[in-house]
């Protein structure tokens, strides 16, 4: 019976789990799905002010009174320099893209972290690309690489083309 | 009680002295923000389960102590997860992956099995309170440093945290990396324990 009262404790910490859990769910899935519609929203503002988002296997369909007016991709590449690079494609049906997003990624803080919007503007460069962009960095191809960051800023570059090629 | 206080903020401090809780320290003390986040969150988890391992001490023998400490402090630091996703989700975007390895912090178990678990209750509480603010203090200390230095800014994202305006203040256009990335935290650690120890020995 030495295992007895370890058990009751571990019955009560199961027990408070369970109950904390069940309290914050709802709240907690709420706040996923309101900051993701929030992203979503922003990325397609230039197209529309009232999107209407459903979601896709892949990704997300934006239409505005009845007509679809952007698709945004989810896109995750190995291509990275320090594990995976996830990001939101958004792109006209005539497959121009309007915005991009990473978000999710391990780079270097400082140096390869300006992928992300809140670092630096560099994914903003990607709005308006479409087929007739030469999906390459500089002086090869349209885009500006981050200085230091070249293996980080092909990865970013070449999924995104990937994504317009699909 | 008094000796408790200075042992926890001072001279066990369990950051410059007893070196326990490398991982996390280390790994968000990148800015003052996730810094304050990180640390408030081992502060309360901290002080929780002390008290709990302590009220349930009698209970336990030698064979079933450690895993029993474990639990609970793996139950405080889900607690904690959870509420953080209620309350400050955009916090547990930055933080989160750090939040799950407070369970591996050793200064959790270290009090737990050191203190908590031959102490009376309050003496307890209080041990964990200290150990944790300890603990915040040198976290903030290096989150300042390293942001000051390393990006030239101080208090960026201050507000997902706090929910209040935007108070960045913005030193300079960039700043020294190195003290951003890894090394620069051991750097920083080993300049702050250098410091101590110089304290220390001009107080003697």
């Amino acid at each position: 019976m030495k295992l007895l009262k370890p058990a009751v404790l571990a019955l009560a910490c199961a027990l408070l789990l369970a109950g904390l859990n069940h309290q914050t769910r709802g709240v907690i899935a709420e706040n996923q799905k309101f900051f993701e519609q929030k992203l979503l929203r922003e990325m397609v503002s230039r197209e529309t002010s009232s999107p209407d988002i459903v979601e896709t296997p892949g990704g997300f369909e934006v239409s505005s009174d009845e007509a679809i007016v952007a698709h945004i991709k989810r896109m995750t590449t190995a291509q990275g320099y320090n594990g995976d690079i996830s990001m939101l494609v958004a792109f006209t049906p005539e497959k121009q893209v309007l915005s991009v997003r990473v978000t999710r990624h391990r780079e270097t803080a400082g140096i390869g972290d300006k992928i992300d919007i809140t670092v630096s503007p560099w994914i903003t460069q990607f709005d308006g690309t479409d087929s007739n962009t030469r999906w390459a960095l500089a002086p090869a191809g349209d885009i500006d690489g981050i200085t230091g960051a070249t293996i980080t800023s092909r990865a970013v570059t070449q999924a995104i083309s990937e994504v317009l090629i699909q | 009680m008094s000796s408790i206080t200075r042992e926890g903020l001072w001279s066990s401090n369990p950051a410059l002295v007893q070196l326990l809780g490398l991982c996390p320290l280390l790994a968000v003390s990148n800015s003052f923000a996730t810094s304050l986040g990180l640390g408030v969150t081992t502060l309360v988890v901290l002080t929780l389960s002390n008290l709990v391992i302590s009220l349930v001490r009698g209970w336990l023998d030698e064979e079933t102590r450690l895993p029993v400490q474990i639990m609970i402090i793996a139950t405080f630091v889900t607690l904690a997860d959870l509420t953080l996703q209620y309350a400050f989700f955009e916090l547990h975007q930055r933080i989160g992956l750090f939040v799950a390895l407070i369970v591996t912090n050793c200064t959790l178990l270290g009090r737990a099995e050191a203190f908590a678990s031959r102490n009376p209750v309050l003496n307890s509480l209080l041990d964990g309170f200290m150990m944790g603010t300890g603990f915040l203090l040198v976290l903030l200390l290096m989150g300042t440093v390293r942001e000051l230095v390393g990006q030239g800014t101080l208090f960026a994202n201050l507000h997902l945290l706090t929910g209040l305006p935007d108070v960045t203040i913005q030193v300079a256009d960039s700043g020294f990396l190195l003290l951003v990335l890894p090394p620069g935290a051991f750097l920083t650690l080993g300049c702050l324990i250098a410091l101590k120890n110089v304290i220390d020995g001009a107080v003697r």
